[in-house]
């Protein structure tokens, strides 16, 4: 028995020794194979623009002998986000990485972005200056100082529509609508019922803070306002009117509400099922639904408020480098390499149908072909004009989810309108008034 | 001397390893708990209670506290009693019962996101089974994970069958380990069915029972998993339990010190939680 006990033990200490050598094994891979400078670069994008990334990467390292860059997928953006927080806690943060644009802030704040101007004036092939403007509203840090991130994967809600549908209805298919109360009349000429249950509604989109803030921008509200105290929709009463919007939508029974978890997949397969005409949804949509859809595509300006002005804020995520890398000079030749080089950047937003956002990729044969062959690119990036982002903060993220919460609120719960405005908006104040 | 040490020398490794990964990261999530660090920050800022006071004086908490409750006190509950007869009636070894363990155990070992993915569609407030069949006996349709009033039910629904197999399994393993001669004895005392099952079975089977309801507890306390899959806390906070509200804290709104006072108190209410358990119920538990 005692002989046993003592086997067991050992064993155990054992395990627990390789385990911990398991732990420490994955550390220390700053020199790659053959000499080359490994450069770590964790990005957020799955399936085929993962497979994208990985593509580009391989061009590079094939293009040159002294570097090699490692692409390591990282899960969604928040997940992404969670594990570069943690890298950047535990000593082992990449030498560059993609950063859904909301987070950017948290880490310029806490002097974790480098700031890349310094590299743009040494190296002088690209300036600040050549960015597309509308993209760049998450981009510097202390007013206009530093450069501390830049766009990667970056667009904008489009208003996709059923051109099929719309000639079935006796609408002008040639235009998508553009006010809200065109998009009303229109759902309702659109959606189906048989046996008092709807087999075909008139829109849907995803219950998300993003199309929230494209309608309040439309009306001239802001997410934040200018004094950064609380939300910029409220005294305005903006968030009302939009809210009242997305209710009568709602309760004239054309407006498929998506589930709260995993809404953007369901309202895009019910748009390409034809089980909903209009949908709102991102600009990098416009590949897959063009292959998917077995009706005839059309796309339009996000419709906005009678009275109001085309708006709306951009999504998606930026790359930056990481002040905590260990191999700057090397992460910025390939950062140099994806915003000049044909076959970085530029053919990733090609085959992804992200926005080009340097204007020499916007003035490349590329880009200008891919826009005569499908105007749908062209308005997405026309569009681009009418970009606000009114949000930068530090405490954004926790903003956000009450902004989502009073949305599932008022449009999944029922609830009033006004009271649910008025608590948001009282939370809005505790949120921004915290210490940064 | 050397006796003496030889069981510190042989429960070291195994106390080494506890130090390490459970009681220094224990007292570290206190002292996280009083900064208001966010894990990029390079500075970590001593604020005292300031995120203790934060957290008490948010609405949200006791909903989520609330929330967790509920969910805690429903799956328990319900998978306790459900395991415990599903555990009697497949307790013969024949062909049907054996088929019907097999059956009851499945969901256990697919992956929870599967599950969901299923469960998503068979709640579709539109499109779903669940409401086609409400539908055939005249019911109106529920919203099920739509609607605030009915989510925190339809995940409590969906951990239950998703884990009651397993649970099923180790009563089952408990009962078979009851020797058959007291039910023997019992039937030549003509004492009924049903007390044998409260005068024999349950006492006897008392201390697995006891270990489970500590386990499901607390593990009902850490639900993560099937929220952050089927509802992401939503609709409206009504499905937000503590677990994933630390995660949202320290991860999405980057607030790690504030996540840690959330921490603390889980930390709190599962030790108070099994304290109150032993001292409790191991008194009417019977040991053999």
């Amino acid at each position: 028995m005692k002989m046993m006990k003592k086997i067991t033990s050992l064993l155990l200490a054992v395990v627990m020794v390789f385990g911990l050598v398991a732990c420490g094994g994955e550390a220390g891979t700053d020199t790659g194979t053959g000499g080359k400078t490994t450069v770590q670069f964790w990005h957020c994008m799955g399936s085929n623009n993962g497979d994208r990334i990985q593509q580009m990467v391989d061009r590079f390292n094939a293009s040159q002998d002294e570097i090699e860059v490692v692409a390591t997928y990282q899960g969604s953006y928040e997940e992404g986000n969670a594990k570069l927080q943690t890298a950047i806690a535990g000593g082992t943060a990449p030498d560059i990485a993609q950063i859904e644009r909301g987070f950017v802030e948290p880490y310029a704040k806490a002097e974790r972005l480098e700031d890349l101007r310094p590299y743009m004036e040494q190296s002088g092939t690209i300036s600040p200056d050549d960015f597309v403007e509308g993209l760049m509203g998450y981009s510097y840090y202390d007013g206009s100082d530093k450069l501390v991130s830049i766009p990667f994967s970056r667009s904008t809600p489009i208003f996709y529509y059923n051109k099929d549908a719309f000639r079935e209805a006796g609408l002008d298919a040639e235009k998508g609508p553009e006010t809200w109360d065109d998009v009303i009349e229109y759902a309702k000429k659109l959606t189906k019922v048989e046996n008092g249950k709807t087999v075909r509604y008139g829109i849907t989109f995803p219950v998300a803070t993003w199309y929230f803030k494209a309608n309040v921008a439309q009306l001239g509200g802001r997410t934040i306002n200018e004094d950064r105290t609380a939300v910029g929709f409220y005294e305005n009463g903006v968030g009302k009117q939009v809210l009242e919007y997305w209710t009568e939508l709602r309760d004239s029974g054309v407006y498929m509400v998506p589930p709260t978890k995993d809404g953007p997949i369901t309202a895009r397969q019910a748009f390409i099922n034809g089980e909903a005409c209009m949908f709102q949804e991102s600009t990098s949509l416009i590949g897959k639904l063009s292959e998917s859809c077995e009706f005839e595509l059309g796309a339009a300006y996000l419709p906005y408020a009678p009275g109001g002005k085309p708006a709306m804020p951009t999504g998606g995520a930026n790359i930056a480098m990481m002040a905590d890398g260990a191999n700057k000079e090397a992460a910025w030749k390939f950062l140099e390499w994806m915003l000049t080089d044909e076959e970085g950047c530029l053919q990733f937003e090609l085959e992804s149908g992200y926005l080009p956002f340097t204007k020499q990729m916007i003035e490349s044969d590329a880009i200008q072909t891919l826009w005569e062959e499908n105007p749908m690119y062209r308005i997405a990036y026309d569009q681009l004009q009418y970009a606000v982002d009114t949000e930068q903060h530090l405490y954004w993220a926790e903003l956000k989810s009450e902004i989502l919460a009073a949305e599932q609120a008022v449009m999944n719960d029922n609830a009033d309108i006004q009271e649910t405005l008025d608590k948001l908006y009282k939370r809005s104040q505790e949120i921004l008034s915290q210490e940064q | 001397m050397k006796k003496k040490l030889y069981p510190y020398l042989l429960v070291g490794p195994a106390l080494a390893f506890m130090m390490v990964f459970v009681v220094y990261p224990m007292f570290y999530l206190g002292y996280i708990s009083l900064t208001n660090w966010n894990l990029i920050n390079p500075n970590k800022k001593f604020v005292a209670l300031d995120n203790y006071k934060e957290l008490f004086g948010r609405e949200e908490f006791y909903q989520t506290l609330w929330n967790t409750c509920t969910y805690t006190f429903w799956t328990v509950l319900l998978i306790m009693t459900v395991a415990l007869l599903l555990a009697v009636w497949f307790n013969k070894n024949t062909r049907f019962d054996l088929f019907g363990q097999l059956a009851i155990f499945t969901p256990h070992i697919v992956a929870l996101v599967s599950v969901a993915m299923v469960w998503l569609w068979l709640m579709d407030p539109d499109a779903g089974l669940l409401n086609y069949i409400l539908g055939l006996f005249g019911i109106p349709p529920c919203g099920w994970l739509q609607s605030s009033k009915t989510s925190m039910m339809s995940i409590i629904l969906v951990s239950v069958w998703k884990s009651v197999g397993y649970y099923t399994l180790i009563i089952l393993s408990a009962l078979q380990g009851i020797p058959k001669e007291i039910y023997e004895a019992a039937a030549l005392d003509n004492t009924p069915k049903w007390k044998q099952f409260f005068k024999i079975t349950l006492p006897i089977i008392s201390p697995q029972l006891f270990f489970l309801l500590i386990v499901m507890t607390i593990g009902s306390f850490k639900v993560f998993e099937t929220v952050r899959v089927m509802t992401g806390g939503g609709p409206n906070f009504s499905t937000n339990v503590l677990v994933y509200y630390i995660y949202d804290y320290a991860f999405n709104n980057m607030k790690l010190g504030f996540a840690a006072a959330a921490g603390m108190v889980l930390l709190a209410i599962v030790g108070l939680v099994t304290v109150v358990y032993f001292k409790m119920l191991s008194k009417k538990v019977h040991y053999q």
